[in-house]
C-alpha cells in the first residue's frame, strides 16, 4: 500500500523530469543528393560543362541555413541553430535529421544557400559553422557558402584548377519550395529528397568556360556563380 | 526512511536525465580551455581515452623517459624540444642507433584538430603514432616487453594503475597516456590570439601581412600571399577530414619527388603530397619542409614566390595562385614585393607562444630530481 503511495508522487516526477514536452512533435529527414546533371555525382569521374569543359572535383561542401517549415496556417516553424554543411558521403547522399519539428501541415520549406546571419562573420561554433571545418575564410570575410576545388586540363594539355570559394552576403540565396501534395508530419520520421546539380553552377544564366575564367574566389567573378546556384541548383524531388 | 526513499529517486532521476554521463575518474578530466575560435573539439577526443590529471601527468613522465628507448639514451622529447616548440632544429634526426630518419620531426601543437599524423599521413590517431618511434629500428629502437619491464622497475605500475585502473602496463595504455599529454599541448597565446582576443595591437607590417597571408590572389584585384588556402584559419594547419589538409606544394618535379601520401594510400594521384603542418610557432620550428631543405622563412617564402616546381599532382591551389596573369604550364609564381615578403615573416613571428614554450605543465618532470 505504502509502495503505491510513493509510486503516486514519483511517477509524475519520472515523466516530467526529462523535460518532455506534452505537445506533439515529429523527425524530418532532408536527404540532399549530390548529382552532376542525370548522374549520380562522385569524386572519380569527369564531367562535361555547359562550354564543354572536361572537369574532376575533389571537393564540394555547400552551406545551408534557417531552414523554416510554414505550415497550413501561415505559421512558421524555425528549427535552431540551423547551420548545416552538406557534402556528398554515403553513396553521394548527405542527410540531415530535424528532430521535434511540431506536429502539423506543411505547405512549404525554405532556407538560405549560404550562411545566413551575423553568425556568418563571428567566430562562434553554432550549428555546422565551425572555423575549422574548411570553410572560413576569416572574422570579415565570414564563410565560404559554396566551395569546389577541382580541376581540368586546358586545350594545351595543361593542368589548370577549377576553384569555387564563393561568399558573402550578396551571394546568399533564399531557397523557397512548396509541396505538391501537403506534408503532414506526425509521430513518424518523414523525408524530402533534394537534388544538388554540380553542372547547374556553371550554366544559367551565366555559361563558364574554364578556358576563360576557372577560379571564382572572393571577387566579381564569384558573383556569376552566385548567380547561377540562386536558381535550379538545388531542386526538392 | 521517506526522505531518503525520495532522495535516492531524485538523484537517479538527476543522473537519469544527464546527457553526458560518463565514468572518467583517475581524479578527474583536465581542462583544455582553447579559444573557441580554434573550433570544436569534445569529438575529437576518442571515448576510451579522456584526458585525465592522472593520465595526463603519466603521458608527460612517459614523454620525458628515456628507458622508452633500446639504451635508455633517448625520450620523445630528444627529437620535440619543448624549447623548440616540440622540434629539435635538424633537418632529420638520428635515433639510439645514429642512422637519421628521412623527415624532420613534427612540432607538436594544437594536435587535437588534426587527424592522420606524420608527414605522410600514417597513424591515423596520436595514440598509435606515439608507439611508433619507441619500436621503429632508426628512432628509440626499444622492445615493448623490454619497455614493459624496465617501467615496472621504475615503480610506474602504481602510475598506470591510477590513470587507467589497469593491472598492468601495456603498449596500448602507453599509447594512451602519451596522447593525453600531447593532445593537451595547446599554443593559444601567440600575438596573434592576443590580437584576434583584443588585447593586441598589431604593427602595420603585421596587419598587412596577416591579410596577406589568408588571401588568395586575384591578379589585379587582390594582392595575396596564398598561405591560407592550405594553412587554414587561426590554427594555421591544415584541414582535418581524410587526407584533404595534404598536398604537393612544389618542392620538386616529377621525376625527383618523395611518395608522400602515396606511400599510405597506393594512389598515385597522392604521390607528393605531405602534412600540411601547423604554422604555430614556425619561427622557433626551422629547419621547415618534410625533409628540413630550408634553414629560414624567408628561403620558405622565396620557394613559394619563385621555386615552385610543376609536376602532375602539383595543388591546383598553389596552380591557380598569383598575383599577376600567368599563362598555363608556366611555372606558378606569386609576384610578391620584397614589402610584402615581410609582411608575410612578420605575421609569421606573431605565432609564436613563449608562454607555451615555457609552460611548466608541459616540461620535463625528471630535471629538477637529476639537478
Amino acid at each position: 500500500m505504502k509502495i503505491i503511495n510513493y509510486l503516486f508522487y514519483i511517477l509524475p516526477l519520472f515523466i516530467f523530469a526529462c523535460g518532455g514536452n506534452e505537445e506533439s512533435t515529429a523527425d524530418l529527414d532532408l536527404e540532399f543528393i549530390h548529382m552532376a546533371d542525370e548522374e549520380s555525382f562522385n569524386y572519380e569521374s569527369l564531367y562535361q560543362n555547359e562550354a564543354g569543359n572536361e572537369f574532376s572535383v575533389r571537393l564540394w561542401r555547400t552551406y545551408i541555413s534557417k531552414i523554416e517549415l510554414i505550415n497550413s496556417n501561415g505559421e512558421v516553424y524555425a528549427v535552431p541553430e540551423s547551420y548545416h554543411l552538406i557534402e556528398p558521403q554515403n553513396d553521394n547522399k548527405y542527410t540531415l535529421n530535424l528532430k521535434n519539428i511540431p506536429s502539423a501541415t506543411y505547405n512549404s520549406i525554405q532556407f538560405y544557400l549560404g550562411v545566413e546571419g551575423e553568425e556568418n562573420l563571428s567566430g562562434t561554433a553554432i550549428g555546422d559553422l565551425d572555423p575549422s571545418n574548411n570553410m572560413a575564410w576569416n572574422w570579415t570575410t565570414g564563410y565560404k557558402f559554396i566551395r569546389i576545388d577541382g580541376e581540368f586540363k586546358n586545350k594545351a594539355g595543361n593542368r589548370r584548377g577549377v576553384v569555387v570559394h564563393i561568399g558573402t552576403e550578396k551571394n546568399l540565396k533564399k531557397q523557397e519550395f512548396t509541396f505538391n501534395t501537403p506534408l503532414v508530419l506526425n509521430q513518424n520520421t518523414s523525408k524530402l529528397n533534394f537534388e544538388l546539380d554540380l553542372l547547374e553552377l556553371f550554366k544559367g544564366p551565366n555559361t563558364i568556360d574554364f578556358e576563360i575564367l576557372s577560379d571564382f574566389q572572393f571577387n566579381n567573378e564569384a558573383d556569376l556563380i552566385g548567380d547561377n546556384y540562386a536558381d535550379g541548383f538545388i531542386d526538392l524531388r | 526512511m521517506t526522505k531518503i526513499f525520495y532522495l535516492i529517486v531524485i538523484t537517479g532521476l538527476i543522473i537519469g536525465c544527464n546527457p553526458k554521463e560518463t565514468n572518467i575518474d583517475p581524479n578527474s578530466e583536465r581542462e583544455l580551455n582553447p579559444p573557441e575560435y580554434f573550433g570544436s573539439y569534445s569529438n575529437r577526443i576518442p571515448d576510451d581515452n579522456p584526458i585525465t590529471r592522472k593520465g595526463f601527468e603519466l603521458g608527460r613522465m612517459l614523454f620525458y623517459e628515456k628507458k622508452l628507448s633500446g639504451d635508455n639514451s633517448m625520450s620523445c622529447a630528444s627529437c620535440h624540444q619543448q624549447k623548440k616548440a616540440f622540434t629539435d632544429g635538424l633537418a632529420t634526426s638520428p635515433g639510439i642507433d645514429g642512422v637519421n630518419g628521412k623527415v624532420s620531426s613534427m612540432s607538436l601543437v594544437n594536435l587535437m584538430w588534426a587527424e592522420h599524423f606524420t608527414w605522410n599521413g600514417k597513424f591515423e590517431q596520436i595514440e598509435s603514432q606515439s608507439i611508433e618511434p619507441i619500436r621503429n629500428p632508426i628512432e628509440m629502437h626499444e622492445s615493448f616487453d623490454h619497455a614493459i619491464q624496465e617501467l615496472e622497475e621504475e615503480g610506474y605500475t602504481t602510475l598506470f594503475q591510477e590513470a587507467f585502473n589497469a593491472e598492468e602496463i601495456t603498449e596500448d595504455l602507453i599509447g594512451k597516456a602519451l596522447a593525453q599529454f600531447q593532445r593537451s599541448l595547446i599554443s593559444s597565446n601567440s600575438k596573434y590570439d592576443q590580437y584576434l582576443r583584443g588585447e593586441y595591437e598589431p604593427s602595420p607590417s603585421e596587419k598587412r601581412g596577416e591579410r596577406l597571408f589568408f588571401t588568395h590572389p586575384i591578379p589585379g584585384q587582390l594582392r595575396g600571399g596564398n598561405c591560407g588556402d592550405c594553412h587554414l584559419g587561426p590554427l594555421t594547419s591544415g584541414a582535418i577530414d581524410g587526407f584533404q589538409g595534404f598536398h604537393n606544394n612544389g618542392l620538386d618535379t616529377d621525376e625527383n619527388i618523395d611518395e608522400g601520401l602515396m606511400a599510405v594510400t597506393g594512389d598515385p594521384k597522392d604521390k607528393g603530397r605531405f602534412k600540411t603542418p601547423s604554422l604555430r610557432n614556425i619561427a622557433l620550428t626551422a629547419p621547415y619542409m618534410h625533409d628540413g631543405r630550408f634553414e629560414t622563412l624567408e628561403e620558405v617564402i622565396e620557394h613559394y614566390d619563385n621555386g615552385i616546381h610543376q609536376s602532375s599532382t602539383l595543388d591546383i591551389l598553389i596552380i591557380e595562385g598569383s598575383n599577376e596573369n600567368q599563362d598555363a604550364g608556366e611555372r606558378p609564381r606569386l609576384f610578391l614585393t620584397e614589402q610584402e615578403k615581410e609582411d608575410i615573416i612578420a605575421f609569421l613571428h606573431m605565432l609564436t607562444d613563449e608562454d607555451f614554450i615555457s609552460n611548466p605543465d608541459f616540461s620535463n618532470p625528471f630535471e629538477n630530481e637529476n639537478n
